[in-house]
């Protein structure tokens, strides 16, 4: 009787049966229940590229749809009739991610028959798709919460009625779209009355009409008691528009691309009102100083800011990294690509525990000093290999991947990871160096 | 025993067992070694609340439990984690949008686990068959520390798990999965 509720993979054991003898049973006999239960902690991509060939038992788990939350799709690739076949089968996914998929329309069709309860769906650079599935999807999946449509090229004015409809619908990303012009960025984020997440970058209309402070001001006037998020461009703004954000005090995702009009004394200010930010992104904010970084982070003891950007902030020195390391405890992501004036960065690395990304591509003077790298550092952005050199010289973690960047203009780079193969070739370059 | 199998409600058996004179209950493991414990740290095993409640397990009539599918090593293990967590509040209900984190494995706990392969093996089905949720829930979390960052053939050698996939099998499964282009 009390066996009824017993594993099906033990069986009764004889008395006497001691714990060492288990050690030439395979992992592979777990029950499926307590199998689901160890891969439940693993990410979709651990168990797509590592699990699923461990053994066929493992595979069968592994497959498991309720361990599919997110489905991400990519590249040349990804063919339709396969990535159909996945939504079909993981149809209790939360997330979808596509990107640059040649035809995205049949699968978007596929989102809606098999998986209307979908709640965040990215459409990166999927540059065929068109507004009839568009319109589709938000009449269907009414628990979408964020779309993603960047770099998409869709006709929004032709959805604009049902972007408003969907009353779920809370963030949006419209960035890097030719057919998107002033009237009808404003008509979006008037009558989306439910987006608090709003994300514009690479905004280039066809007319050459660009935002300006007036317009900013007027939407920001609606829009400021409920924004949580915005991502924006700032070529074109001047003074007026970074107070209206400043006024966004709900702001947790805060990135203004295109800094270069945001000036020092007004940056240091926003520390004051923009108090639940959670990442920060100020990228090319030429005016702000080191003096001013020194200020923002000095305003408050603690932030809990987890993702740092100040690309190309060229003046950020020793003193506003300095005063970042002892406010910002909880920092995961830091980047500085592109800061001149880096040196070192020993006390971030020091008192950040929980770096995990780290860009300091094109920071010429920087370098990594003995003994000081982050512990827990998952992906590092250089742009040479002498960094390369030192860092594996300190690191004693070999699953960071190394992302070697190509050019101060784009993102490309190559990936290497710190494993033997790659502390020999880095050894050898050593060598070579010697040699000459 | 027939008494108690009329108590339904889960307030009277606390009420019950509260009152009792000997709040010990005897485990036997499948080897015949017998543990006493306090029925309360035994109660985290709901296997065991839900033996004594549904069938009334009397202590009065120095009943022993048997657990055919724990030896008395394991038992031990589990006994040593039960009494150091019996005072944790109760863990909160499965919640699917949790995140997959496996970092937050106490200090306590991770001295605990450091244990062989096979002893981890066996307090996993352990915890399953007592259904310990939160020793279950921290040695799947181990299992899956060690699975991450790790080639399937690194996985094979550290589970002892054989590979059953034929070359054109494992061809196939690749083919499947190539959604994605390589980060």
């Amino acid at each position: 009787m009390f066996l009824k509720s017993s594993n099906e993979g033990a069986s009764v054991r004889k008395p006497g049966y001691s714990s060492t003898n288990f050690l030439c049973r395979g992992y592979d006999s777990l029950p499926q229940s307590v199998l689901l239960n160890v891969f439940k902690y693993l990410h979709e991509d651990e168990l797509r590229r590592h699990v699923i060939f461990v053994c066929k038992k493992w595979r069968a788990c592994a497959e498991h749809k309720s361990l599919w939350k997110t489905l991400e799709f990519a590249g040349s690739k990804a063919k339709n009739a396969l990535i159909i076949s996945r939504i079909m089968k993981y149809d209790s996914a939360e997330t979808i991610i596509l990107r640059r998929i040649k035809e995205p329309a049949p699968v978007v069709q596929q989102i809606c028959r098999f998986n209307r309860n979908i709640s965040h769906l990215t459409l990166r650079h999927c540059q065929e798709i068109d507004e009839d599935c568009l319109r589709q999807l938000l009449e269907t999946c009414k628990n979408l919460k964020s779309l993603d449509l960047k770099g998409t090229g869709v006709k929004l004015s032709i959805v604009c009625e049902e972007l408003a409809c969907a009353e779920s619908l809370s963030s949006l990303n419209i960035g890097d779209n030719k057919h998107l012009t002033v009237p009808l960025v404003a008509s979006i984020i008037v009558n989306c009355h439910h987006l608090v997440g709003f994300h514009l970058c690479k905004f280039q209309p066809a007319n050459k009409v660009f935002l300006t402070d007036v317009d900013i001001g007027l939407l920001f006037a609606n829009t400021n008691y409920r924004l949580e998020a915005l991502t924006l461009d700032c070529s074109s703004f001047g003074r007026p528009t970074f107070s209206a954000i400043m006024k966004c005090r709900k702001l947790e995702y805060l990135c203004l691309n295109c800094a270069h009009n945001l000036e020092g004394g007004v940056f240091e200010t926003m520390a004051e009102t923009l108090t639940r930010l959670r990442a920060l992104k100020v990228r090319f904010g030429y005016q702000i100083a080191d003096d001013n970084f020194k200020k923002y982070f000095g305003c408050r003891e603690n932030f809990d800011l987890e993702e740092v950007d100040f690309t190309g902030c060229a003046k950020i020195g020793s003193g506003g990294l300095k005063s970042l390391a002892d406010s910002c405890p909880k920092v995961k992501s830091l980047v500085l690509r592109n800061c001149p004036n880096v040196v070192t960065l020993d006390e971030v690395f020091c008192k950040c525990p929980g770096i995990e990304t780290l860009n300091v591509a094109f920071c010429g003077k920087f370098n990594f000093s003995d003994n000081c790298v982050p512990a827990n550092l998952k992906q590092l952005f250089i742009s040479d290999y002498t960094r390369f050199e030192r860092f594996v010289k300190n690191s004693r973690n070999d699953k960071v991947a190394v992302r070697i960047c190509q050019s101060e203009y784009n993102k490309t780079y190559k990936t290497l990871y710190v494993n033997a193969f790659v502390s020999f070739v880095a050894k050898s370059l050593g060598l070579y160096r010697m040699s000459h | 025993m027939s008494t108690l199998n009329t108590v339904k409600s889960p307030a009277m058996n606390v009420n019950f067992f509260a009152f009792a004179i000997m709040p010990n209950i005897k485990l036997q493991s499948s080897d015949g070694e017998t543990f006493e414990i306090d029925v309360e740290i035994a109660k985290c095993s709901v296997t065991i609340k839900t033996m004594l409640e549904d069938l009334g397990m009397d202590e009065e009539e120095e009943e022993v439990v048997p657990l055919p599918n724990v030896n008395s090593a394991i038992l031990r293990k589990v006994i040593q984690w039960a009494t150091y967590h019996k005072d944790d509040p109760p863990p909160p209900e499965d919640d699917d949008n949790k995140e997959k984190r496996t970092d937050d494995i106490s200090s306590w706990d991770a001295d605990f686990l450091k244990v062989d392969q096979g002893t981890l093996f066996e307090l996993i089905l352990a915890a399953n068959y007592l259904d310990i949720k939160g020793l279950l829930d921290v040695t799947c979390k181990t299992v899956a520390n060690m699975i991450k960052g790790k080639a399937p053939e690194e996985i094979r050698k550290t589970f002892n798990i054989k590979n059953d996939f034929t070359p054109s099998e494992e061809e196939q499964v690749r083919k499947e999965n190539e959604w994605c282009e390589e980060k």
